[in-house]
């Protein structure tokens, strides 16, 4: 039921994004979803701006999609985005703020894959990434684990009952400078998950992004900056289609991958994991460790 | 011989001394070696094979007939990639 045009702001990987739509139900289903992210009433400007107009359960776009299309697809021309998908089609103009505005088939989640495209395009001009991965606090300060999918992000973070998780699916990196002892970089939570229930909105200083892979036994050694640089790329969302801002990730990656301890992480399915890793984070910052960060 | 410069539809970075290029049309990334990036970036602006072999031969240890024949080969390759493109 239209009821004039209602304003909601959430605050993902610290990036504000206003949500604008006439629909209620609309505005219920996506202030259900990004719950913990709603964006306290500060007066700061939003870093964009999306209007959803929600089009009823049994829309679908007329653009071409199907199995030649199974992602997103993305065409940057005369400096918008078009960007559609089945259940989604919009334009999104990049700018101070980003400013967008997407049909959406309603009664479902076709409003999430739009906030990611957006957050994407938004974060990479602002130091901030949204990387394929699960991750998890340890004593306030962020362990990353990324990989292929099925390469064990969910698994290990099944395996850490006892930490504070950050997402199992699309941690955000966000560069923060402060501290230099912390690597100017911060991990946090996303509303972006594969399962039922985002995590809720946390941070922390990131000591390390580990590379998994799944073994006999934890191991963990030093990740080649270059093979590092190379997956972190691979394992950024980015639906990106212009120079530009596909300068601008690269720059990000490639001063993420010089600021913070990249590792190879080998983890059996075990959860002698998790005192594997508290142990490992434990030693961050001293003499010797695997681990950047501020001692404890 | 004809000349080649760097596609407008990219964007790069050198990380420890070689070339990560992202084709943005088809969002494939690419990583060249150290000649390759030599090669890469002496066609910043558009530049004969002849002298792209020049520039190779004067930074290692080949002969220019060599790096002649091995510009000719890369360049077609990373014109395929859509990284350079012919200039005339």
């Amino acid at each position: 039921m239209a009821t004039g045009v209602m304003t909601t702001d959430f605050e993902i990987a610290g990036l504000r994004l206003r949500i604008e739509t006439e629909s209620s139900s609309l505005r219920d289903d996506v202030a259900a979803r990004f719950a913990s992210y709603e964006a306290p009433a500060d007066g700061r400007p939003p870093d964009a701006v999306m209007e959803m107009v929600d089009r009823g359960e049994r829309w679908q776009t007329a653009r071409p999609y199907g199995a030649a299309f199974p992602e997103a697809e993305a065409r940057f021309i005369d400096g918008v985005y078009q960007v559609w998908r089945k259940e989604f089609e919009g334009e999104i103009a990049l700018g101070e703020p980003v400013r967008s505005r997407f049909q959406v088939a309603g009664g479902g989640l076709a409003f999430e894959t739009p906030v990611r495209l957006v957050m994407t395009l938004c974060g990479a001009g602002r130091e901030t990434l949204f990387l394929h991965a699960s991750g998890a606090l340890f004593g306030g300060r962020a362990l990353v684990f990324t990989a292929k999918s099925g390469g064990g992000k969910t698994t290990l973070l099944s395996l850490l009952p006892e930490q504070t998780p950050l997402s199992d699916e699309v941690v955000g990196l966000a560069r923060r400078p402060g501290d230099p002892a912390d690597g100017g970089w911060i991990a946090l939570s996303t509303p972006f998950t594969g399962g039922p229930t985002p995590a809720r909105s946390v941070s922390g200083p990131l000591d390390a992004i580990c590379f998994l892979r799944k073994g006999a036994t934890n191991f963990v050694e030093p990740a080649d900056r270059r093979t590092a640089f190379r997956r972190l790329l691979r394992n950024t969302l980015a639906y990106i289609a212009d120079p530009g801002t596909a300068g601008s990730l690269l720059a990000t990656v490639d001063s993420l991958s010089r600021s913070v301890s990249l590792l190879e992480l080998e983890f059996a399915k075990s959860s002698d994991i998790g005192r594997y890793l508290r142990g490992l984070a434990d030693t961050a910052g001293r003499p010797g460790s695997l681990v950047s960060g501020a001692p404890a | 011989m004809g000349r080649v410069r760097r596609s407008s539809r990219i964007a790069f970075r050198t990380i420890d001394g070689e070339a990560a290029i992202v084709t943005v049309d088809d969002r494939k990334l690419h990583m060249l070696n150290q000649v390759g990036t030599v090669i890469f970036e002496t066609a910043a602006a558009p530049t004969s094979l002849e002298d792209l072999a020049t520039a190779v031969a004067a930074e290692f240890e080949v002969a220019p007939d060599r790096a002649g024949v091995d510009c000719r080969t890369f360049c077609d390759e990373l014109v395929k990639r859509k990284i350079l493109e012919w200039a005339d």
